[in-house]
């Protein structure tokens, strides 16, 4: 693993890595990941991938509003709002949204 | 090079907002225009611990829509969360799905009366359930420094429909986006206002141009913030022209370039680059742990599918058969919407003349509505008052002049039509006094007589408006009718 | 009269008789945590005079016969308890408020058990010692230089030192039955969808399961009956109705098959656990059951597969804390600012780095590099192909037998410290206990003996999907027999002296 990759995935995953911490993440994620590559011996041909382990299916909710929580509740938790609003650092024209 | 030497290759992606009471997967409303952050819970917040719960209202009318529009219904389906970090996404996901939609492969038919282009079908790649986000405003005149965030949106059910690179003019765009909104009215399962942002454009366009032998793609540009048809009918001529320009600077065809993504501004009726993200979007879609799939079953689809209103193409087809309407006509009445076409449906069933219906639709009814600009529902004159105008037109006993009246005064009274062919005089003037009438103008017209029998049959035009001025209830019609039996007898 | 010693199960039956009040019981219990949580600090937030005064009302109340009246409760702060602080011992919601209570929380106040506070933990669930709090170490109460496994070290040291008859805790690849084992007490991980998991902070949330901390099966089995259900607010909640797991403790387990997997007795089986398991095996021979010897060879898959599962749905879970909409938010002083970068994208890292410690950002970046584009097939999908096969050969495995028994852990609890500098060290210890997750099955480890060094030993036992009952009533006859889970351990209370 190159210290670029790690850079990447740092910037994708939202995280700053000091300089200091940057080596030894990589050693230990290379670690990690060469355990990992283990799972490649493995057959898997025509296996189905297993994302739930249960076996719920259709767990559906009728079309019933309810009541909202209070703005306050929830603003409370805010960083920064001004009573009504959320407020954060402004960003203007990034792309890539839905 | 001339401009004719290129072709414009279109595929959109609509956002449309389904008509829900609550949100994707919590129980808040998703009424517009609420105050700010007034409609959210911990859930559509994303909160510490809350879970989605799949509103069944939402996957119905996805499935419906999806029927609607020829596609594929999956037996299966799940969803998928699409990583990504924005303020007005709380989660730092959102919930979509990747590759198992509720919707397949299928198609719209497009086409137009005025030939401007051959019908055609614009293919469909898939339609998905999604989750939308909440808003962000950032208002540059107060100065603020901070982006104020509104989560009342977030998490109200989104229908991504995602059309195949069928489009190839902004006449055939705007055709195929009248055609869905104008579906999805008809189905009931959004209200589809552009203005509140229930219905979404985002545009790819690229150009395929013929260079000496072969054909060279420009790269695509995505063109997000389209919310108008005229917006997007602009974006893409703008956009085409621009690409051309490039082309012509800079040769660079689309294995060569990379998607760009483009903004419209309607104020300067421009696109302009936008900032790409500080990494290339890598959304590490995976499938979402706390949701279960759901599977969709014939009888499900057999159901919604009974339940579903007439759509416009099929009214369409069924105006020209049963009323005898031009495709013209049946177009402009259809996509007037479907209390617009229910109301002209009972007045051509009690006209007993669709053609005629549709003429009184047009003419009377819409301009009308347009200049005051109301909505059918406002109409103050009932399908049963219009009905028995155009029968007594249709039988003769009112001519197309004396039917304007008696409309206007149905505008403007509650009266009956009988009321008020009354209240104007109008009656049923019986054949004899009418022989007579046109006794005495051909006696007193010898002139008239002598030239209709020299071969000209217009000259007897001036004796009908007589007879209509000695009697006003005089059918022209009829006068004539009468008139040419006295000469030839 | 002191409590402390009484079971959960006699307790409910000493406050239904009236032979003692809440009161006197909350007493007992708030006065053991004062004591003795200075060392130990299995709390992260008590308080004592909520509980008294909770008790007190109910004393007062008509309310004081129902299900768990009276019976102090400690929760792992990854549980959401309405208004008040649920941090999951991070510095990113040190100061964050649940505004709602979980599912399981709400059924506790039905039930009118009384919540003494909330226990400590690792980071978001994430690591097996306890040594990832961002707040305070939480220490083994049979030896204060050992770590009390985790992540729910808090849950289980405050059940061995007697600060609360029962816990709730949770685990994602054995974060409630490790620390049980390393501190003598039994731990349940119920089947996945058992209990509901809103309001469960999440990890993982395919593996992730609230669990029971407690001294015995009886015990746990009174809470588990206040704790099932299902939950329209849990997609993943079963729809499989709870049973009474009381009611048929007693049943004799004559006839019932237990399995003993070849592939959990390796070289890296500590010797004085492997003992142990051969001692429990004649206890259980005892009582009628019949030993098969089965094999699991993807046993060997599962910490693999597990890391990269519970990652990659980490690293889409923790993407909420981001300093926009509640908890930490940090940004750099304007002189430190490179101003090339957005103050948005600033402040998401920024917030990040400094709210996370260093285990957490470790596997959000194992799981956002195996999401990411060309990672995707060869680890993720890779996982979850793996770990399909880990659940089709369990479900094997039960055709054959009822039940299956094995070690909770390789060794005893280490020093603290001891494994802290090696991740992948650490992540091996979990072998045995990543797979019930894997396969969403229920798992249970009790005490079963001490190593020579007079640290507890655990043991498993794992059964199919639903199977909560079989594992407690072979849980209870094994208890029946022995005295393991009546040890207490010797503790110095802070400033005593020794
Ligand atoms: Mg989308
Ligand atoms: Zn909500």
């Amino acid at each position: 693993m190159q210290k670029e990759t790690i850079e990447k995935v740092a910037l994708l995953a939202r995280l700053e890595l000091s300089a200091e911490e940057i080596e030894p993440l990589r050693i230990e994620m290379s670690k990690i990941l060469e355990y990992a590559d283990q799972l490649a011996a493995l057959d898997t041909e025509g296996v189905e991938p297993l994302a739930h382990p249960g076996d719920i299916l259709n767990a559906l909710r009728e079309d019933t509003a309810c009541e909202s929580t209070d703005r306050s509740k929830l603003l409370q938790n805010a960083p920064k709002s001004d009573g009504e609003f959320y407020l954060v650092p402004a960003v203007l024209g990034e792309a890539g949204k839905s | 090079m001339k401009k004719d030497t290129y072709q414009m290759i279109v595929g959109l992606e609509v956002h449309v907002q389904l008509q829900t009471e609550s949100k994707l997967f919590c129980g808040c409303r998703t009424t517009f225009g609420s105050s700010p952050n007034t409609q959210t819970c911990p859930i559509c917040t994303g909160m510490p611990g809350t879970l989605p719960v799949l509103n069944r209202k939402a996957l119905e009318l996805s499935i419906k829509t999806g029927l609607a529009m020829n596609c594929e219904i999956s037996r299966f389906s799940k969803w998928d969360r699409k990583n990504y970090f924005y303020p007005d996404l709380p989660k730092g996901y959102q919930i979509s799905q990747f590759d198992l939609p509720i919707c397949g492969p299928g198609w719209i038919a497009i086409s137009d009366p005025k030939e401007r282009f051959a019908s055609k079908n614009i293919r469909l790649i898939r339609a998905h359930l999604e989750e939308d986000a909440g808003k962000s405003v950032h208002d540059e005149v107060a100065g603020s420094a901070d982006t104020r965030i509104d989560l009342n949106r977030t998490g109200t059910p989104l229908l991504e429909i995602v059309s195949e690179p069928d489009i190839r003019s902004p006449l055939e765009a705007r055709a195929y986006l009248t055609e869905l909104k104008l579906m999805l009215e008809y189905l009931g399962v959004s209200d589809c206002n552009m203005q509140e942002g229930s219905l979404r454009v985002d545009a790819n366009v690229n150009l395929h141009i013929e260079d000496e032998d072969s054909t060279v793609a420009t790269p695509i540009v995505e063109i997000k913030n389209l919310n108008s048809f005229r917006a997007v009918e602009r974006a893409l001529e703008f956009e085409s022209d621009r690409q051309w320009q490039q082309w012509q600077r800079e040769g660079i065809t689309l294995e060569q370039g990379a998607k760009t993504t483009r903004g419209w501004n309607d104020a300067e009726q421009k696109t302009t680059i936008q900032r790409e993200k500080e990494d290339s979007a890598d959304y590490r879609y995976f499938p979402d742990p706390d949701l279960v799939p759901v599977t969709i079953s014939e009888e499900q689809v057999n159901t919604i599918r009974s339940s579903m209103n007439e759509l416009p193409a099929a009214l369409r087809n069924r105006l020209c058969k049963k009323h005898g309407l031009s495709d013209y006509d049946a177009e402009v009445i259809v996509n007037q919407g479907r209390e617009f076409a229910e109301y002209f449906q009972s007045v051509a069933d009690l006209s007993g003349s669709g053609k005629l219906a549709a003429n009184w639709m047009q003419q009377g009814v819409l301009g009308y509505l347009k200049e005051k600009e109301l909505a059918i529902s406002s109409f103050p004159v009932s399908a049963t008052r219009l009905g028995t105008l155009v029968r007594k037109i249709q039988d003769g006993e009112l001519d197309n002049s004396r039917g304007k009246d008696v409309f206007e005064k149905l505008l403007q009274t509650d009266l009956e039509v009988e009321a008020i062919m009354k209240e104007l005089g109008i009656e049923a003037v019986d054949d004899s006094a009418l022989e007579a009438i046109c006794q005495d103008l051909l006696a007193a017209n010898p002139q008239v007589v002598e030239a209709y029998r020299g071969g000209k049959p217009q000259a007897i035009g001036p004796l009908i408006g007589q007879a209509k001025k000695k009697n006003p209830n005089a059918n022209p019609g009829k006068v004539r009718e009468i008139l040419i039996g006295l000469i030839d007898g | 009269m002191n409590h402390i010693q009484q079971s959960a199960f006699d307790l409910v039956a000493g406050l239904k008789a009236g032979q003692f009040s809440a009161e006197e019981v909350a007493d007992s219990f708030v006065r053991q945590i004062e004591r003795h949580d200075t060392a130990i600090g299995s709390f992260l937030r008590f308080d004592g005079q909520q509980a008294l005064q909770q008790s007190r009302t109910l004393d007062g109340s008509e309310n004081k016969r129902d299900g768990l009246a009276g019976i102090p409760i400690a929760i792992k702060d990854v549980i959401c308890v309405r208004d008040q602080v649920t941090s999951c011992s991070s510095r990113m919601l040190e100061s964050f408020l649940s505004p709602y209570d979980a599912t399981v929380v709400e059924k506790l106040r039905q039930s009118k058990a009384v919540m003494l506070g909330k226990t400590n933990m690792d980071e978001f669930a994430m690591g097996s010692s306890t040594e990832n709090s961002a707040f305070q170490p939480t220490r083994n109460p049979w030896n204060p230089s050992h770590v009390p496994g985790g992540s729910s070290g808090g849950a289980a040291t405050c059940v061995a030192a007697r600060m609360a008859p029962l816990s709730l805790g949770s685990d994602t690849g054995g974060s409630v039955r490790q620390p049980a084992a390393f501190c003598g007490v039994t731990g349940l991980k119920p089947t996945y969808g058992r209990i509901s998991r809103y309001g469960l902070v999440a990890f993982a949330s395919s593996l992730d399961q609230i669990g029971i901390l407690a001294h015995d099966a009886r015990d746990t089995a009174l809470l588990l009956n206040h704790c099932v259900g299902h939950d329209p607010r849990d997609s993943t909640s079963a729809s499989v109705a709870g049973e009474d797991y009381l009611a048929g403790l007693g049943n004799s387990l004559e006839g019932l098959k237990i399995g003993l997997p070849r592939e959990y007795f390796n070289e890296g089986l500590n010797p004085e656990i492997s003992a142990s398991l051969d001692q429990a095996r004649a206890t259980f021979e005892q009582r009628g059951v019949q030993f098969v010897e089965i094999s699991l060879p993807m046993t060997s898959y599962g910490v693999a597969t597990y890391y990269l599962v519970a990652s990659c749905e980490a690293s889409g879970n923790l993407a909420r804390y981001d300093g926009a909409h509640y908890g930490l938010r940090k940004t750099l002083p304007a002189e430190n600012r490179d101003r090339s970068e957005n103050e948005l994208l600033r402040m998401y890292r920024q917030t990040r780095s400094q709210g996370f410690g260093p285990e957490v950002k470790r596997r959000i970046m194992l799981g956002t590099y195996a999401l990411s584009s060309g990672y995707y097939d060869a680890y993720y999908l890779k996982a979850l192909k793996s770990r399909r096969l880990i659940q089709d050969e369990l479900k094997q495995a039960f055709q054959q037998v009822d039940l299956i028994l094995g070690p909770t852990t390789p060794t005893p609890a280490y020093k603290t410290g001891e494994k802290s500098a090696n991740p992948l060290d650490m992540y091996l210890g979990d072998i045995y206990t990543v797979i019930a997750n894997l396969a969403g099955i229920p798992a249970i480890s009790f005490p079963a003996g001490f190593s020579a060094e007079g640290l507890p030993i655990g043991l498993q036992l794992q059964g199919p999907a639903f199977s909560e009952s079989r594992l407690l009533q072979a849980t209870h006859a094994f208890q029946s027999q022995t005295d393991w889970h009546q040890q207490d351990p010797q503790m110095t209370p802070a400033g005593d002296p020794s």
